[in-house]
């Protein structure tokens, strides 16, 4: 305790050194100056003390341009290096903070422990861990479980971001790099251990390139400072833990950041799996006055692939629309609202003709009794003739589970669903407008990719196709692949015809309730189908 | 940390400016004696000081302040600027409201030579602030070296006296002059002995003396009667008049109160006319001011120094006109300004040409004082036919403004 107190004293001294170098410099220069000044006869001390206002202002003005021009010149302009340096106990913090990532939580608990044991794990002769790489995409708590995981062990936790090192002056870059590990050492020194947080890592962390011309010399020599900083922490003396960020993909980053002594672990950070998102929402939630008749698990269903930032944001949003409603309290609604706003935009009614109207309504109803009917994966949760954006009406889809990958059936019930919207017009008017110019180049899209690249055609037509230079490629292949697409196209056309034309009852009412009502909500949408005795889509029997 | 460090810079630096209500380096109440202490401790110069009203007086003996060639001795110089600059610092320093500052610098070998500084205190702290330049500033101060017809004459009538008293074969000639004493005692048994002596400089070479003495002598036997009248040890009074330029023999004029004429002894009234003449010099017989000096005093003498220098230094005036006088007082409020400025090519008299590059002087001198407390200006050229000009003080400001032209000005 003694000799950490002392080792703490001592960091503060050499933290703090300059500081006290100039505190001590200035107290002596004005203690020297009141001496000089008493011994002055009166006359010359009255004149000094006169002259000083206008000397000091001078002075001022002296060292107000000598620091510009060493600013702008020598240290690449104002802008200050953010080290953010915060003691463990104080990031605030906590591993019950942390939900929705149980996984990546469980790996990092044992980093949390790597730091804790480290005496033992020197004693056994093991190596120390020097860097933690978090990849994952954005919003899904990388900075919130380093600063758990700084919690956790009760040590300095210091955040940058990648960005913060890049500057046009070369060595810039490398010298802040130098200035962070530094102070980083410092701490550990007095801490016992510290954590680096460098956020958006990729900002310095790419591979690097050898341009004749010097191009990306800045980042070069910043990762290569990096580099050397964390290759030679002194394993004896400091216990300085780099914990990296990033949302790009691992084979982005510089190998020799990700070889083993460096970045020793890595953790994937995804979104959070349906469980997960239960345990956000109920955490967001905590945080607002809402209806406690909320079904979270619905909400959790509701929003497929949302990260923990997303939520957050989406609850913040709810909060907002509740606030402007004049509500005490965030109901279902408010949350739907603002899960539609964020992910949809805002709505905007352009004025649309009677016809113009009814060809949209029967467009979305298409997309709407296709997908409820014909879908194996995905639910829709809305459908509206509102325009958004550049969308004159939509029908929103959600997949009723985390699905990383898709199977035939499901690709061609997303090309039906996007034909949907054309046979419904082609069978209420007996023509079509343009508005099926995206649903079509969606529904080729997949057709296309299903025949040439995933070997899902009837004709037996197995490879990726679509990596042969087209030179290499035969027309008569060419015939039989494209002819395949346009088969896959035509029937899925023809499945369509037929259901719209045996549910065109269905079709009809839901345009007439869009027409009413512009929009519709997941649970009209299923009180409609039940009330024509329609369920979801169901495997057909083996 | 940052902003405690700047918070703890800028409270000891604001307890800087507490050092002013220090106390003053040199308190009013030992102004002399610190002069006396700076030459002492400094330059170990002995030296005495006096203040008169607002003028410090310092007075330092200089062994050797002339050269054989009656030019200020070196060293002697050194030992003068030593001291004025001690005078400086302690004017400066002080709480005593001092104006004038005079130095004399007496030669303790050559008799009467002295160098006399006298500057406004006010001079040197503008100087010291960069305010006026050196060069004005040296313009500023009066420096008088000259020999003192008072300390000269002093001595010599000390030194008369004396041979007086031992019946010298050399005052033989002049011993009658000391009447009744020698013309009525016997030989040898006369005694002068000096009660009291005053001294007037009535001009830069002359100087009056007003002695009264108590003589003792043995009758001769045939004027026995005169005991009655002039009982030994009887109250005499004289007045002399010295000129240095007579040196070595500077007494001009010895006047006795009594006389014999008309078969009757009568006397006159010494001490009324000692009276009448007015005393130029205001350094005694100490070395020491005798008087608190003005600034319109102080000023009068600059203009009449800076006069000789301005017709040696300005390009127009200097080869055409000589100064071969330059004297200036204050009477009444008024400056009288009395020259004799003489052309230097025969016939070439300018008096515009003289007058105006005078007046436009002193305008600007007056100026640079902001001196306003005179009633007007009187130049009298002596060498020009005593042309006089007058100048009242807004027409001497219009003058110096060129709002005036000297056709305009009043001459008689």
């Amino acid at each position: 305790m003694t000799l950490l107190t002392l080792r703490r004293f001592k960091m503060y001294l050499m933290m703090h050194k300059i500081k006290f170098i100039i505190t001590f410099a200035v107290t002596t220069l004005l203690i020297l100056a009141v001496w000089g000044l008493s011994s002055l006869e009166s006359f010359y001390r009255h004149l000094t003390l006169a002259q000083m206002p206008i000397t000091l202002l001078l002075s001022g003005v002296h060292a107000g341009i000598f620091v510009f021009m060493y600013m702008i010149f020598l240290r690449g302009g104002f802008t200050k290096i953010k080290q953010t340096t915060i003691k463990g106990d104080q990031v605030n913090i906590h591993w019950n903070d942390v939900i929705g990532i149980d996984e990546a939580k469980e790996e990092a608990w044992e980093v949390v422990q790597l730091i804790k044991d480290r005496t033992l794990l020197l004693k056994i002769g093991g190596k120390i861990l020097r860097g933690l790489l978090m990849v994952g995409p954005p919003g899904c708590g990388k900075t919130y479980l380093a600063k758990a995981i700084a919690t956790e062990a009760n040590i300095p936790f210091i955040s940058m971001s990648g960005s913060e090192f890049t500057e046009i002056f070369v060595g810039v870059g490398a010298s802040r790099v130098r200035k962070l590990f530094k102070r980083a050492r410092t701490l550990a020194y007095g801490y016992g251990a510290c954590i680096v947080f460098i956020d958006e890592l990729d900002a310095i962390g790419r591979a690097r390139s050898f341009s004749f011309m010097g191009g990306g010399g800045e980042t070069n020599s910043t990762q290569n400072q990096l580099l050397v900083e964390m290759d030679g922490l002194k394993e004896k003396d400091f216990n300085v833990i780099v914990i990296g960020a990033t949302n790009a993909a691992e084979e982005i980053l510089d190998a020799a950041l990700l070889r083993p002594g460096r970045f020793d672990r890595k953790i994937y950070i995804d979104r959070p799996s349906l469980q997960g998102r239960e345990k956000v929402f109920d955490y967001y939630l905590k945080k607002v006055n809402y209806d406690k008749s909320i079904d979270i698990g619905r909400l959790a269903r509701k929003s497929v692939y949302k990260s923990p930032a997303e939520i957050d944001n989406i609850i913040k949003e709810a909060a907002l629309i509740a606030t402007r409603n004049k509500k005490d309290i965030v109901s279902y609604k408010d949350i739907s609202e603002a899960m539609e706003r964020i992910d949809m935009g805002m709505k905007h009614k352009k004025q649309m003709t009677k016809e113009e109207r009814k060809m949209v309504a029967f467009h979305e109803a298409g997309h709407l009794v296709t997908m409820y009917i014909l879908h194996p994966t995905d639910d829709v949760f809305k459908a509206s003739i509102i325009s958004r954006k550049e969308s004159l009406g939509a029908v929103y889809r959600q997949p009723r589970e985390e699905l990383y990958t898709r199977n035939k059936e499901a690709l061609l019930a997303d090309i039906k669903v996007s034909l949907g919207g054309y046979v419904s017009e082609k069978l209420h008017s007996g023509t079509t407008s343009n508005g099926v110019l995206a649903d079509f180049n969606s529904a080729m899209k997949t057709a296309h990719s299903m025949v040439w690249r995933v070997g899902m055609s009837d004709a037996g037509l197995v490879g990726d196709y679509s990596i042969i230079p087209p030179t290499q490629i035969s027309e008569s292949l060419k015939e039989k692949l494209n002819s395949e697409t346009n088969k896959i196209m035509k029937t899925c056309l023809k499945d369509v015809e037929e259901l719209l034309n045996k549910e065109w009852q269905i079709v009809e009412r839901f345009v007439k309730e869009l027409l009413e009502k512009d929009e519709l909500e997941y649970d009209e949408i299923e009180d409609i189908f039940k009330e024509y005795g329609k369920t979801h889509y169901s495997k057909p029997a083996a | 940390m940052n902003i405690r460090l700047l918070k703890l810079f800028f409270i000891l630096l604001l307890l800087l400016p507490t050092l002013s209500c220090a106390p003053v380096t040199y308190s009013k109440e030992k102004v002399e004696q610190s002069v006396i202490d700076l030459c002492k401790k400094e330059y170990d110069l002995d030296v005495e000081a006096k203040i008169i009203g607002s003028t410090l007086g310092v007075h330092i003996p200089i062994d050797g302040l002339v050269d054989p060639d009656l030019k200020l001795n070196k060293e002697a110089g050194e030992k003068i600027e030593d001291v004025a600059l001690s005078i400086h610092r302690v004017t400066m320093s002080t709480n005593k409201p001092l104006s004038f500052y005079t130095l004399v610098a007496r030669d303790t070998k050559t008799l009467g030579a002295e160098f006399t500084l006298t500057g406004f205190v006010y001079d040197v702290v503008r100087v010291r602030l960069l305010d006026i330049s050196r060069g004005e500033y040296h313009k500023r101060i009066l420096r008088d070296f000259k020999f003192n017809p008072v300390i000269a004459g002093q001595t010599k009538i000390n030194e008369l006296f004396k041979a007086l008293n031992e019946n010298s074969p050399q005052i033989q000639n002049i011993s009658p002059v000391f009447y009744p004493l020698f013309p009525i005692g016997k030989p040898g048994s006369q005694k002068i002995q000096i009660s009291q002596i005053d001294s007037k400089e009535i001009s830069q070479q002359e100087a009056l003396f007003y002695i009264k003495t108590k003589e003792y002598y043995d009758p001769l036997p045939q004027f026995e009667a005169y005991r009655t009248i002039f009982p030994s040890g009887f109250g005499n009074e004289y007045l002399i008049l010295v000129n240095v330029s007579m040196f070595p023999s500077p007494i001009k004029e010895i006047v006795p109160k009594y006389f014999y004429s008309e078969n009757e002894i009568k006397q006159r009234d010494l001490k009324e006319t000692f009276a009448n003449y007015k005393d130029t010099g205001y350094i005694g017989i100490n070395g020491l001011p005798k008087k608190d000096l003005a600034l319109d005093w102080f000023l009068s003498q600059q203009i009449a120094n800076r006069i000789n220098m301005l017709f040696a230094e300005d390009k127009k005036l200097r080869g055409n006109f000589t100064v071969k006088k330059s004297e200036a007082s204050v009477d009444n409020r008024v400056f009288r300004l009395n020259v004799s400025i003489v052309p230097d090519k025969p016939g070439n008299t300018d008096n515009e040409t003289i007058f105006s590059a005078i007046l436009k002087h002193i305008g600007n001198v007056l100026h640079r004082y902001s001196f306003e407390d005179f009633e007007g200006i009187e130049i009298i050229n002596t060498d020009a036919a005593e042309e006089k000009v007058y100048l009242s003080k807004d027409d001497l400001e219009k003058f110096r403004l060129g709002k005036l032209k000297f056709k305009d000005i009043t001459r008689s």
